[in-house]
């Protein structure tokens, strides 16, 4: 098993610590925690994306009315336990998301027919962003795509075959953090789900 | 002709795996031009799906499909969250309305009417995803803006792509390649 | 030679798509980008405008669901001064606590009642299950009041479906 694949592994093995989460204050340090993982490996973390993740998912579930009342807002009454539902719902999505960034940032070879199709599609596109660099397009673009599609076909391809195959030892570190990254995310589901952490509403 | 041997791949999957490619570099594209509303996507990744309607067999359109999301997917880092469901349903609704249109009614619509009628479809099934993982029945408010936003970019890209299908020298090389 | 109204049709707004489409791009846009947008023009067939109204009727379609978010159904409790409200349609319990102890409200399939309380009389546990907008229950003991809202109020049936 190589490192890429450690860490794909990993992420499988922590999804559902994420998705099976009630706890709002548990689903929160585990976003965290896989944001940290992604920025780890050179992901970059934007706020104003996440905001509107979150933000528009809470108002909408505003709509279906439970729990406390806050405000009403012209005649519309703004609750806690819905508020409380659509965060706890958008930052599981955002955890999923940073989770999935972390889990394809070793670029893992896929098995089967299906991976050594994708491993050529990224050979080609490799090719096509550098090519349309090199075409300098002009508008309209369909003489540029055109020069572009025939220039790719002409000169045929040699998928580049890459090797990822590490030392073992560093191998073997890789797992042992993926599987200290694994323990954590689980805890922090059980602390949520014996109620060790507080929960609101 | 679409099976792969194991030392060898033929050239006509290369050929999807190429198109599969240019979707990929499209998507990338998209994501550099701004964008003032968040839910707003232009779908210039679908134009390899339009155009390759007449240049693919059946099994290698569906498989640059695939290739398309599973790619995307990848080069995105979203192959693991509820992004990648949205990117499978609406490619997966407009794949097969696309092909369904263009197969059995291209007398009657260009590849506008195909391109539009793919766009709403893709839409409405991401949606009905969005009704059901993000939003609940709130995704009814966002549907006319996102629906009107689709529509307008369909049209242009349908009217791209036909000028294209048109213009394109290497669009008529392939045309004859076609198997 | 004849021809059929949505033969007219068809050529008008292909004439019109052609020359104003092809100016509009022309003065708002790149001047290039727009003959892009010119060889297809002549190309278009009717299906296409049959898909184009289909698509924007669907649009209007859409809107119309806006209104359907005002008069749904709330359930609106009342206790120690506080207020919570719940969707009638989403099966939930939820407990609240008084002076003499907790009332538990349950709502399912549409329906809402008193499923447990402290109170001595549990005349409100008798009062059984109400539905309609403008139905409510009293548990007096517990100071806990349980209304539907909505917006088909109905005048009648409230006195015999409740009890104090």
């Amino acid at each position: 098993m190589s490192a890429s694949q450690a860490t794909l592994l990993m992420g499988i093995l922590s999804l559902p610590a994420l998705l099976l989460q009630d706890n709002l204050l548990g689903i929160a340090c585990q976003v965290l925690y896989v944001i940290f993982l992604a920025i780890g490996r050179g992901r970059k973390f934007r706020i104003l994306p996440n905001l509107i993740l979150l933000i528009s998912v809470s108002s909408a579930h505003l709509l279906q009315p439970n729990g406390l009342h806050l405000v009403s807002l012209g005649g519309f009454s703004v609750t806690l336990g819905a508020l409380l539902l659509g965060a706890r719902k958008a930052l599981t999505l955002m955890g999923l998301l940073y989770l999935s960034h972390y889990m394809v940032s070793g670029r893992p070879e896929f098995p089967g027919k299906l991976g050594k199709l994708v491993a050529m599609q990224f050979y080609y596109f490799e090719r096509i962003t550098t090519g349309w660099r090199s075409i300098q397009p002009k508008r309209p673009f369909i003489g540029a795509i055109d020069r572009l599609m025939l220039l790719l076909e002409d000169s045929g391809s040699e998928p580049a075959s890459i090797s990822t195959k590490g030392s073992l030892r560093a191998t073997t570190r890789v797992l042992i953090t993926n599987a200290m990254h694994v323990l954590v995310l689980w805890s922090l589901f059980f602390a949520g789900y014996l109620g060790l952490l507080p929960a609101f509403g | 002709m679409t099976r792969l041997s194991d030392r060898h791949i033929p050239a006509r999957v290369e050929f999807v795996a190429l198109l599969a490619a240019f979707a990929l570099f499209l998507s990338t594209v998209e994501y550099m031009i701004p964008k003032p509303v968040p839910f707003m996507r232009i779908g210039l990744a679908n134009l390899p799906l339009i155009i390759g309607l007449g240049i693919l067999s059946d099994r290698e359109y569906f498989l640059l499909a695939v290739l398309k999301v599973f790619g995307q997917g990848l080069v995105t880092g979203t192959i693991f969250s509820y992004i990648i469901l949205f990117s499978l349903a609406g490619t997966a609704a407009s794949t097969l309305v696309m092909y369904v249109f263009y197969r059995f009614a291209r007398r009657f619509i260009s590849l506008l009417g195909v391109s539009i009628a793919g766009a709403m479809a893709s839409n409405i099934a991401q949606l009905q995803l969005s009704r059901l993982i993000l939003f609940g029945d709130a995704a009814r408010l966002i549907a006319p803006p996102f629906l009107a936003v689709g529509l307008v970019t369909s049209i242009l890209l349908g009217l791209f792509a036909e000028s294209f299908v048109v213009k394109s020298q290497w669009y008529a090389k392939q045309k004859e390649n076609r198997p | 030679m004849m021809r059929s109204p949505w033969d007219v049709w068809y050529i008008l707004l292909n004439n019109f798509l052609s020359i104003h489409v092809k100016q509009v791009l022309a003065r708002d846009f790149d001047k290039r980008l727009a003959t892009c947008y010119d060889a297809p023009m002549r190309r278009l067939k009717p299906g296409d405008f049959v898909i184009l109204i289909i698509s924007v009727a669907i649009i209007l379609l859409s809107m119309r669901s806006f209104g359907e978010f005002s008069g749904k159904p709330e359930v609106r409790v009342r206790a120690g001064g506080k207020q919570w409200v719940y969707d009638l349609s989403v099966d939930t319990r939820a407990t609240f606590d008084g002076p003499v102890g907790s009332t538990t409200m349950e709502i399912e399939g549409g329906k809402v009642h008193v499923h447990d309380s402290d109170c001595r009389n549990k005349v409100c546990i008798a009062a059984g299950w109400i539905s309609r907008p403008g139905q409510w229950i009293i548990c007096l003991p517990n100071d806990v009041f349980i209304l539907i809202e909505g917006s088909e109020i109905q005048e009648e049936g409230g006195a015999d479906d409740t009890a104090f």
